[in-house]
């Protein structure tokens, strides 16, 4: 029996969003100069933000963001200068899977370079150019933490910094019109968008914590 | 069919999301892999999800299953005219990918012993390398959001590194090359722009960009799945 690609598992009908757009909303722009910014040479650790799920029962899988603008700490390394963001790990890292990255957002993505750190601050593993990859509206890159590790520091990468990520979504039209007899039909139609983002120093930092282990197994650790 | 695809779509949004295995290959150790075969369905399909006829209850949802019976037969007859293989493309992708990684790589047959398409339940016999490279496609070829849309390729597949020693599950991810409505958690690839058929008389027009278009997508998924083993 011959069996034939189906799309019903990855091509679904599913709701259509509605977009509006009745007030103007300010699009952040790219920031790819940071060179006049006076940084630090190394990254204050007492100034980790907490990778904590927000409620105790969202402890599975929770996501903890940071919007990195000019009010952020920059530091230099190697004679770059980079914006960052630094979080401290979870409880129990090494079961959980770590998505981190820069958010698509309209006209920019944060450019990132991921380096995991001990509890002195020293550099143990980084993540940069191939590592990422697009998961949903997340350019990240994704691990499991070592023992040894105790900070995810999220800096700005200079030689991306100003370069662009081109994406082009499928999605439906929906149009509702009344026809006299019939009444209100609705008429769906592809509608493919092209976006082109600037990568930059500033812009929305994301980092996902999973815990993939099945919910009885967790149970039964506690 | 319609019905169908909107309860597929129910079940997808009340589903958790997805949470990939990432791999650790300095803790693994793991430096030969052995991809396992039939890795695609026997022939790539298409499909155009919001078509014109879908548009009009029931009436149009059996004139639409004829219409895209009909786009499978013909974009079946171009690929056959490029004597289009699907499955050897992605095994060659995939072994070259794995090599630039510095793994040394072999093909092996593995029988798949369930009745859907799914990741292999039980590896037996001599390994020949350190782990397993399973790859499942659900599903790859053209497809289109809906009337007025073009048609691009598409590929979903989710993939796996098995121990062969400890039958462990090294890493496990999913990876949609254009996907409609991606599945949270996955990796997903924007399709390349230069693979576009405005409708079927177009893709009659051009197999071999049609073929072309195909090996591209297999080939950068083949390239995402690489990534993952560093």
């Amino acid at each position: 029996m011959r069996a034939v690609s189906s799309f019903s598992a990855f091509a679904p009908l599913a709701a259509i969003a509605v977009l509006s757009a009745c007030a103007t909303v300010e699009i952040p722009p790219a920031v790819t100069d940071i060179a006049s910014r006076a940084c630090a040479t190394s990254v204050d650790l007492t100034k980790a933000a907490p990778l904590a799920p927000p409620k105790p029962d969202e402890a599975r899988q929770f996501t903890v963001t940071a919007k990195v603008d000019s009010s952020f700490p920059c530091v230099e390394i190697d004679g770059a200068k980079a914006t960052f963001a630094l979080f401290s790990m979870p409880a129990e890292p090494t079961q959980k899977t770590i998505t981190v990255g820069g958010v698509f957002e309209a006209v920019r993505i944060f450019a990132p370079i991921v380096q995991t750190l001990d509890a002195n601050g020293s550099p143990l593993r980084i993540f940069d150019g191939e590592d990422f990859l697009v998961r949903g509206a997340l350019y990240s890159a994704q691990f499991r933490p070592r023992t040894e590790e105790a900070y995810i520091l999220v800096r700005s990468a200079a030689g991306l910094a100003g370069g662009k990520n081109d994406q082009i979504r499928m999605g439906i039209n929906s149009t509702s019109t009344f026809v006299p007899g019939v009444g209100a039909i609705s008429i769906n139609t592809g509608g493919d968008t092209a976006a082109s983002r600037t990568f930059s120093h500033e812009g929305v930092v994301q980092v996902i914590v999973a815990d993939p282990r099945p919910p009885q197994a967790e149970a039964k650790k506690r | 069919m319609l019905a169908v695809a909107i309860a597929a779509a129910l079940v997808a949004s009340c589903a958790s999301p997805y949470v990939a295995k990432p791999f650790d290959r300095e803790a693994a150790k793991v430096t030969s892999v052995a991809v396992v075969k039939d890795a695609l369905p026997d022939s790539a399909g298409i499909t155009q999800v919001a078509s014109a006829a879908s548009n009009f209850g029931l009436i149009g949802a059996l004139v639409d299953a004829g219409i895209q019976a009909s786009d499978q037969a013909r974009l079946t007859a171009v690929l056959m005219s490029q004597k289009f293989d699907g499955e050897a493309a992605f095994l060659k992708a995939l072994e070259a990918k794995v090599a630039e990684r510095s793994f040394t790589s072999s093909v092996v047959e593995v029988a798949r012993n369930s009745r859907r398409r799914d990741f292999v339940e039980n590896f037996t016999g001599q390994p020949t390398a350190d782990a397993y490279l399973d790859v499942v496609s659900e599903g790859y070829g053209y497809i289109s959001s809906g009337f007025g849309a073009p048609y691009r390729p598409a590929v979903s597949v989710k993939v796996r590194l098995v121990s062969s020693a400890t039958k462990e599950v090294l890493m496990e991810n999913l990876i949609e090359y254009n996907p409609l409505y991606p599945r949270e958690g996955a990796i997903t690839i924007s399709p390349n722009p230069a693979y576009s058929f405005i409708n079927l008389d177009e893709i009659e027009r051009q197999p071999e960009k049609v073929a072309e278009g195909l090996t591209v997508a297999l080939d950068e998924t083949a390239a995402a799945i690489a990534k993952l083993l560093d």
